[in-house]
């Protein structure tokens, strides 16, 4: 029996010594083709002594997307430890579990060091070695007769944030393609559709002086959020009360007061809680006379709402929800509501997300200590000076648009919407070329199945990547990129309350024959300007190195790029936030009315419901609602196949409440099927209290399809394949939690 | 003084039919949103900063603000630049600035009533109170 407490990163138990058994074993069937690549791995080098400090080099972590600071210990050209950097100002020292299993991801055997051109089937895993001049000749061919049959339009590119995909997007610019798939409609771009239209933009939090903070769903404390977790738990030390709304309690739950919600009824509650605030008279009248718009109109919308309607919703009962609402007016204005990040669950989702900007504008929760606030930013990199981009470029083939979706961000695209176009065939034109990088949809994207029919649609499919991830494994040809630690990536800044430009750089040598995006698309755009005429060649618009575009980064700053790589980061003078200006009004918000809209014009005039009007739950009786998350040490579907990573936690489980585990007669570490209307798969039983018994909770980025993931493979279920595809109507963001799925004995 | 109010009325009817005239045109045009900015931001933000180091950004105005600030036609009335903002879509401006400026040298050709209705509608789809408001960098 597990205990029943949250699970946290116990020693992984795997010595160097059992690391290097398992590297040396990588190559032992060299039969299979998969297997001979693996043999060729073992090339690489690895740490083969005790580890000693050795160089230390500054850089940023990428194995989320945080960029937390560290330091990377360097002997004889092997990366031996990896630690957090004690001058970010935002770490603080700090690394998590992650950020030190990095060196796993530069040495793991899986690894893809050489470019691959498939030879058997798609995913079949075959693969021939392919030198770097034959894999630009190759994908410039494929890419000419899609150009040449379709127009560049006929090619979409998708890739997953990072400081490089910038790159990715400007080739797919000068391409001329207008379809683009990006990372936010995976993730967040219901929740920024929300706020938008409530109050122009999503606000930072200040969780150190908060006194009540307020978090849906948002899983911090096992998320990626390392650096603002050291806010968080900051703020609870200084006395602030954590309530975490969420149908499962996680770590960050743990922290707090948990309040196991009936899934998909978050709305109910905010609304109630709104009608407290109004009804008691406890909202902040000064801030809702001088900064909002719209009051009387919400008045008289959530009189409906009333506690006791929310409890028979939410099954929050009515006492707590109108406690809830006295001590977050006792609270403020020193409230934070949070936004969180991974808003992919309801179909409702933007209409929920308004909720919570109205609440905190009710608290007065914005633009003062303890609360909410914009952050302008002290310190930005100067732009690099590109060639321009075609403008003439035809519309997106999904429609996703004004017309369609008039609030989204349309160079992001929805993949939702994206996936139907190509297989009900409603796109405006085919689109046969698939160009990824580092994504991986078969893995990110509700209904597997259906991933896998669009891929089979598709002429030609290039995947730049590190790892023969599942979808990488579905392409044509993979090119490999460097690691984050093998590179120098454009210079960032934080958002938040803490000001500085980071630099990422590379610590040792790249392993075997990887390259750079830039440089990868430097070789691709020579190849594409020998078959054809672009309006801007690339060998003219790719005419530079990372340190020139660093250089022009810096251009405006007081820094200069040595001192950057030799500090890791540049602190400028002056931290601290500026507050007021919009509390005052001179400043004034990026909204219609420039105010904080509870009635959004926007929405409006768009055709949405100006005001949020809650939806009744229809559920299906005998099933349980799915919903996903993370662990601590994993981040989306990257990393479970690192061999530090996967030690820690091997495969993935259902979470099942123990009294529907009894009905139906499941013992805790027993296999089940999980079946949804798509998909099924088996997975072990973890039988906990912390999860309601009307929910299912399954964690993210396992029951992988590659075996070129030799650590991960065989090991779990994928959510993906039981999810429905489901979106947000208004971002087309893709709501992840709407999907039902029933438990059965194996 | 009735010669001289002759004259305003026939400035005023003139300025109205330019104002109809040049309406009624730009209708006729299929607005280029993405050149708009791309001129916005690589010749209007670029002169601004070089100019009086501050910027303009689409989301500084309303939708009607961006409107009439436009249809007037009124770039500066401090008599320290050219008083016309078709001016400075012109080919003749373009033409005098197209060694230093990529989007002016790219942009050359196309007819100065087309780049108006192109910037024309990236101000105004970028203005504050729009679906999308835009920064100018």
């Amino acid at each position: 029996m597990k205990p029943d407490l949250p699970k946290q990163g116990a020693p992984s138990g795997l010595s160097r010594r059992g690391f290097l058994t398992l590297c040396a074993g990588a190559g032992a069937g060299a039969a299979m083709p998969w297997r001979s690549f693996r043999a060729a791995s073992r090339e690489l080098k690895v740490p083969a002594h005790s580890w000693s400090r050795g160089e230390v080099i500054p850089s940023t972590c990428n194995m989320c997307v945080n960029r937390c600071g560290i330091q990377c210990h360097v002997v004889d050209g092997v990366l031996e430890k990896i630690d957090g950097d004690s001058r970010n100002p935002k770490t603080a020292g700090g690394t998590c579990a992650k950020g030190q299993a990095g060196i796993m991801a530069l040495y793991d055997p899986d690894r893809i060091t050489h470019p691959l051109i498939r030879v058997g089937n798609r995913g079949e895993g075959k693969w021939r070695r392919a030198s770097w001049e034959e894999a630009f000749e190759y994908t410039a061919d494929h890419i000419d007769k899609i150009i040449e049959k379709h127009g560049p339009e006929g090619l979409l590119f998708s890739s997953c944030t990072d400081l490089t995909e910038v790159f990715f997007i400007k080739f797919g610019k000068y391409l001329g393609t207008p379809n683009f798939a990006r990372h936010a409609t995976l993730c967040l771009a219901s929740r920024n559709v929300g706020y938008f239209a409530t109050m122009g933009g999503v606000p930072d939090a200040d969780l150190v002086n908060a006194k009540y903070i307020l978090m849906f769903g948002a899983n911090r404390m096992e998320s990626f959020e390392l650096p603002h977790n050291r806010d968080l738990i900051t703020g609870l030390q200084n006395g602030a009360r954590l309530v975490v709304v969420d149908p499962r309690m996680t770590v960050t739950a743990s922290k707090g007061e948990w309040l196991p919600i009936r899934p998909r009824t978050d709305m109910a509650l905010t609304l109630a809680l709104m009608h407290v605030l109004i009804k008691e008279d406890l909202y902040d009248r000064e801030f809702v006379a001088g900064v909002t718009t719209g009051f009387e109109e919400l008045k008289a919308h959530v009189k409906q709402y009333t506690p006791e309607w929310a409890e028979k919703e939410t099954g929050i009962p009515a006492r707590t929800i109108v406690r809830m609402a006295r001590e977050m007016a006792a609270a403020a204005p020193a409230v934070v509501v949070y936004p969180g990040r991974r808003s992919s669950w309801y179909t409702n989702d933007a209409q929920f997300r308004r909720t919570l900007p109205m609440l905190m504008a009710l608290l007065g929760a914005f633009d003062t200590r303890g609360a909410s606030f914009f952050n302008a930013g002290k310190v930005k990199p100067g732009s690099f000076d590109w060639e321009l981009e075609p403008v003439e470029v035809p519309p997106r083939f999904d429609g996703f648009d004004e017309e369609k979706f008039p609030l989204a961000h349309h160079e992001d695209g929805g993949y939702i919407n994206l996936r139907d176009s190509i297989l009900n065939g409603t796109g405006k034109y085919p689109v046969k070329g698939w160009m990824l990088y580092k994504q991986n949809t078969l893995a990110s994207v509700a209904d597997s199945a259906k991933t896998m029919r669009m891929m089979e649609t598709m002429d030609f499919i290039c995947a730049i990547d590190i790892q023969p991830s599942q979808t990488a494994w579905m392409a044509d040809i993979i090119l490999p990129e460097t690691l984050y630690l093998e590179r120098l990536d454009p210079l960032w800044t934080p958002s938040g309350t803490t000001q500085y430009v980071g630099i990422r750089q590379p610590v040792v040598k790249p392993q075997g024959e990887a390259r750079t995006l830039l440089e990868i698309l430097q070789g691709l755009g020579a190849a594409l300007d020998k078959r054809r005429e672009f309006e801007t060649p690339f060998s003219e618009v790719f005419n530079f190195t990372m340190e020139d575009y660093v250089d022009a980064q810096l251009k405006k700053l007081p820094v200069d790029r040595a001192t950057l790589a030799k500090e890791g980061l540049w602190i400028p003078p002056g931290q601290g936030l500026e507050l007021g200006a919009y509390r005052s009004g001179s400043k004034q918000f990026k909204t219609p009315s420039g105010k904080i809209e509870f009635v959004s014009e926007r929405f409006r005039r768009n055709g949405y419901d100006p005001l949020p009007v809650y939806e009744p739950v229809i559920e299906e009786p005998g099933r349980q609602r799915l919903v996903t998350g993370r662990y601590a040490w994993f981040t989306h579907a990257s990393n479970q196949n690192n061999i530090w990573l996967n030690a820690l936690h091997p495969e993935n489980e259902v979470w099942i409440n123990p009294d529907l585990a009894k009905e139906k007669k499941i013992e805790d570490g027993e296999y089940v099927k999980v079946r949804s209307p798509v998909g099924e798969i088996r997975i072990m039983a973890y039988v906990t209290p912390r999860i309601r018994k009307d929910t299912v909770f399954i964690t993210h980025g396992f029951g992988t399809n590659s075996t070129g993931q030799t650590t991960l493979y065989g090991k779990g279920g994928a959510d993906q394949v039981l999810m429905q595809d489901r979106a947000d109507t208004i971002s087309n963001n893709q709501a992840l939690h709407e999907t039902f799925v029933e438990i059965v004995m194996l | 003084m009735r010669s001289s109010k002759l004259i305003l009325a026939g400035l005023t009817l003139a300025a109205l039919l330019f104002t109809v005239v040049g309406d009624a045109f730009a209708a006729d045009i299929k607005a280029n949103k993405k050149r708009g900015q791309v001129y916005f931001r690589m010749v209007c933000t670029a002169c601004h900063v070089d100019m009086s180091g501050t910027t303009i950004p689409p989301a500084g105005r309303t939708m009607a603000e961006w409107r009439t600030y436009l249809d007037a036609d009124k770039h500066d009335v401090s008599g320290k630049s050219n008083p016309s903002v078709r001016y400075y879509l012109s080919q003749a401006y373009r033409d005098s600035i197209k060694d230093q400026n990529k989007a002016a040298k790219k942009f050359l050709s196309v007819p100065g009533e087309q780049l108006y209705a192109d910037v024309y509608q990236f101000a105004v789809t970028g203005a504050k109170d729009s679906d999308t408001p835009a920064t100018c960098n």
